[in-house]
């Protein structure tokens, strides 16, 4: 391989950078025409960013692979301080793994900014990602196309990502969704039970099998007592803003003991404590109400004039004074106050919390409803139903019991677990559900909405093409979608999962969405880039192919292909809303839920991903230390090289 | 120009054939199965580094005593090394089977029918385990077998010679039919005829000194007639 191959190599590589600028150094271009050229031949221009991507991803797969689904396995992590984690949930597998190649590192990011977005599909996004790259090499060695493989992998990855903002979206719209609401009344989905199921499905692919039921059983009693039956959307783009100050965690517990209060639990215990027996006036303030003087050191010494001493005790007199002109029983203070005030607080027996965290006082007054004083120091006046003490775990703490009228009633998860690392992931797998639950509702209402402006544009288009199946289909799900053109505040909880349902928002779990997308796909008529489409259709199979056995594989198949043949050979329109109580006969209890919005989502971040990953033109080492990487040691920092990468759009 | 270069190739460009196809399948597993080791020295605590390994471009992995680590290169079989007659006896049996396969248009000497003598080089029976590959290429068998020979446990004949196969007896005269040359048989007979001598001295030798050199003796003129059976390929 000899040195006129290399000086051939080095003319191609010469002519590609006036062409392309798309080269790949690694250390030294002798090795690169080792590494690839494999037996001498046709094939040994590669494309080396395709190489690259599929031998990190194809490790990263293998490392996630066997933690996928309830019956997956966990990874046992330790730490060099001997703490122990052991999960399942694929983000913090990721994040735990050393990796300094930067594609991984590109790859790690991509992950974390989606499961910012669902809070779900980590690992079956490494799994749909490396499914999509041997996909790519499988389809260029099957061409062999040989000096050009980099532009044409290019190209596919920018059509793929073409494919993902539009036809995409026509797809997911107009044949998953309604078939999703088929498939959820053919097996006879009752709207009560949807959140469990969803939330159920949730758990199980990341917790332990005890666990789940437990936490499913904590997580939706916690949605139940928050919503009360009232607006649903609210409520959960409630819970998830605030979850960080509506939950509570307590070590040294076993998970069962974890429950749902009533009321706002700080994390503090009362200073001063007098039972307020029932609705008590509360002020909020923010700022010490005396001159705390802290004993620093002992060498200082303090001068002041003869009288000041005085002047303070009068300022603090005339300010509590105030306080009690309000009526306050109750005194909330995100600071701590001097001993005079805390004296002050027992003798008028009034309550005294200090130090709490300002973001649940806003949590408070916000809910509430506060009015503020005239006085400049004392800030937000509000009214508390209820003040108690309550003990966990070992501690004891302050319960704020609010009134909201038409808000969400506040109530506070106390999340129990025997170990920290544990009790960590329940709280991020708590976290996630709520994220899930956001990420749902507003993708269905932004569908709605999109379905609207569609539908009134096409009114007219439908009656001439009564006869296509697509278009009935469009005519069913306009009639059921009229009755969701409410507007947003109108959604009451009674109907919201029903409504969910009927919009397609959730699907069976296990295979369901990638079987039928996989049909879909195949065979799309109208959606001009079939290679994408069949390259995409392929890789989805990946998924239930992991969860499943061979057999089962098939067998999930075939079954799901001939119920969608059953159903779209129904023909009246009047029968397909009747096949809602059919059960299936194999199955007594219903499967777990997805939402399908979160698969979407998924689809279009691989892809995204897929097209930053092979459009990589250049990895640059560079020798300046890293500057922020929170999984490396101190240590490890001195000396490393960072890695830039350009990309070549 | 580079571009007018890469048409006149896409011009010439054929599907890839079966062995093409078996290449990269060949390929694909072995990549399938660096990815999972690696994937299992991560979990193990390992760095993944930016790396490329010199030898065969797998990326390195870094132990917790920041050592370098080539999965590829220290714990499978290399891709190219199972082709190499030297380190392979496999690889050195089909060497051997695909000479034969060139050789075949030659008509034999003994000329009694054209298909292929479904004999080894040695002359000898083939064992089994190289039986299911070469039937393929077998036909009727000849009606001139040579005599049915001890067979001894067969090495390959292109091991380094640290073995011999050591022959004490063998057939007196050329019955094996791929001597033509009669300057080469009759080499082929002083140095058999030496072996024969070397080990009946050597069955009756007392002293240490002599036995390791009559064995030594006994491995020249093995190596002697191998080198002369080479000859005639």
């Amino acid at each position: 391989m000899q040195l006129l191959e290399w000086h051939s190599y080095l003319y191609h590589l010469k002519i590609n950078l006036y062409n392309y600028t798309s080269f790949v150094v690694l250390n030294t271009g002798a090795k690169w025409s080792k590494c690839s050229h494999g037996k001498g031949n046709s094939m040994h221009e590669e494309c080396v960013s395709l190489q690259q991507s599929l031998s990190v991803v194809g490790v990263l797969e293998c490392v996630v692979r066997r933690c996928v689904g309830p019956e997956g396995g966990s990874v046992l992590l330790t730490r060099d301080t001997g703490e122990i984690i052991i999960t399942r949930h694929g983000q913090r597998i990721l994040n735990t793994l050393h990796l300094e190649h930067p594609m991984a590192r590109m790859v790690l990011d991509c992950v974390s900014a989606h499961s910012q977005v669902t809070a779900d599909g980590t690992k079956s996004f490494i799994l749909l990602l490396a499914a999509l790259l041997r996909g790519i090499q499988n389809s260029a060695d099957k061409h062999g196309i040989g000096q050009s493989t980099a532009p044409y992998i290019r190209n596919l990855a920018h059509r793929l990502l073409a494919f993902s903002y539009k036809e995409f979206d026509d797809i997911i719209t107009h044949k998953i969704l309604p078939n999703a609401y088929f498939y959820c009344s053919r097996h006879g989905y009752k709207s009560s039970s949807i959140l469990d199921l969803l939330v159920g499905g949730y758990i199980a692919g990341r917790l332990g099998i005890g666990q789940v039921d437990i936490l499913k059983r904590v997580l939706c009693e916690f949605y139940h007592k928050v919503s009360q039956g009232q607006d649903a959307v609210k409520t959960i783009t409630f819970l998830h803003s605030h979850i960080s100050q509506l939950h509570t965690t307590v070590t040294g517990l076993s998970i069962g003991c974890s429950e749902v209060i009533e009321g706002l639990v700080v994390t503090r215990d009362w200073s001063v404590w007098t039972d307020p027996n029932g609705s008590a006036k509360a002020l909020i303030i923010h700022e010490s109400l005396g001159f705390c003087l802290i004993a620093a050191s002992n060498n200082i010494s303090l001068c002041v004039q003869h009288d000041w001493l005085s002047r303070i005790d009068q300022a603090l007199e005339q300010k509590l004074a105030s306080v009690l002109q309000l009526q306050v029983r109750v005194l909330l203070s995100s600071v701590k106050q001097p001993e005079s005030v805390l004296q002050w607080a027992r003798l008028n027996h009034i309550a005294l919390l200090e130090c709490v965290d300002s973001a649940q006082l806003d949590l408070l007054c916000r809910i509430s409803g506060t009015e503020t004083v005239p006085h400049p120091s004392l800030q937000h006046l509000l009214m508390l139903k209820f003040c108690s003490r309550v003990q966990l775990g070992g501690h004891r703490y302050a319960c704020l019991g609010t009134f909201s009228q038409c808000v969400p009633q506040i109530h506070t998860l106390v999340l129990c677990g025997p170990a920290p690392g544990l009790l960590d992931q329940i709280v991020c797998v708590s976290r996630g559900v709520f994220t899930l639950l956001e990420h749902l509702c507003q993708s269905i209402i932004s569908t709605q909405k999109q379905l609207n402006e569609y539908t009134n544009s096409e009114t007219d288009n439908i009656r001439e093409t009564q006869e296509n199946c697509e278009s009935s289909v469009l005519v069913s799900s306009q009639s059921q979608r009229s009755d969701l053109d409410l507007p947003q505040s109108f959604l009451s909880s009674q109907g919201f999962w029903d409504r969910i349902m009927r919009a397609g928002g959730v699907i069976p779990i296990g295979g369901t969405f990638e079987f039928l997308l996989h049909h879909f796909l195949l065979n799309a008529r109208n959606h001009g880039d079939s290679e994408s489409c069949r390259l995409l259709a392929e890789a989805l199979l990946c998924v239930p192919r992991t969860l499943f056995s061979r057999r089962r594989f098939l067998d999930a198949q075939t079954h799901l292909l001939s119920e969608l043949k059953e159903m779209t050979n129904v023909q009246d329109l009047s029968k397909r809303s009747e096949l809602k109580f059919r059960f299936n006969e194999g199955s007594t209890l219903p499967v777990c839920l997805e939402s399908v919005s979160s698969k979407q989502q998924l689809v279009v971040s691989v892809l995204q991903c897929l097209n930053r990953l092979l459009c990589i033109g250049a990895i640059l080492h560079t020798r300046t230390p890293l500057l922020s990487h929170p999984s490396t040691s101190s240590e490890d920092e001195e000396g490393e090289t960072e890695n830039l990468h350009l990309s070549d759009y | 120009m580079a571009l007018n270069a890469a048409d006149d190739e896409d011009f010439e460009w054929e599907p890839p054939s079966e062995a093409e196809m078996k290449v990269i399948q060949a390929r694909r597993e072995r990549q399938d199965k660096i990815s999972k080791v690696m994937g299992d020295y991560l979990l193990k605590g390992y760095k993944m580094l930016g790396e490329c390994c010199e030898l065969c471009g797998t990326i390195l992995l870094q132990d917790k005593q920041k050592k370098n680590y080539c999965v590829a290169c220290q714990e499978l079989d290399s891709d190219i090394d199972k082709d190499n007659p030297a380190l392979n006896a496999q690889a050195a049996l089909t060497q051997v089977r695909e000479r034969q396969l060139a050789t075949q248009p030659t008509p034999e000497s003994n000329g009694t029918s054209s298909n292929d003598p479904p004999l080894s080089i040695t002359g000898q029976p083939r064992p089994e385990h190289c039986e299911g590959a070469a039937s393929g290429l077998r036909g009727p068998p000849l009606n001139p077998q040579p005599a049915p020979l001890p067979v001894p446990a067969v090495n390959p004949p292109f091991l380094p010679p640290s073995n011999p196969p050591i022959q004490p007896v063998l057939p007196p005269g050329p019955t094996n039919t791929l001597l033509h040359h009669p300057a080469l048989s009759s080499a082929e007979e002083a140095v058999l005829h030496k072996l024969r001598w070397a080990t009946q001295e050597l069955q009756h030798s007392v002293s240490v000194e002599a036995s390791i050199q009559l064995c030594n003796l006994i491995r020249g003129c093995a190596e002697s007639l191998r080198s002369l059976k080479e000859l005639q390929l």
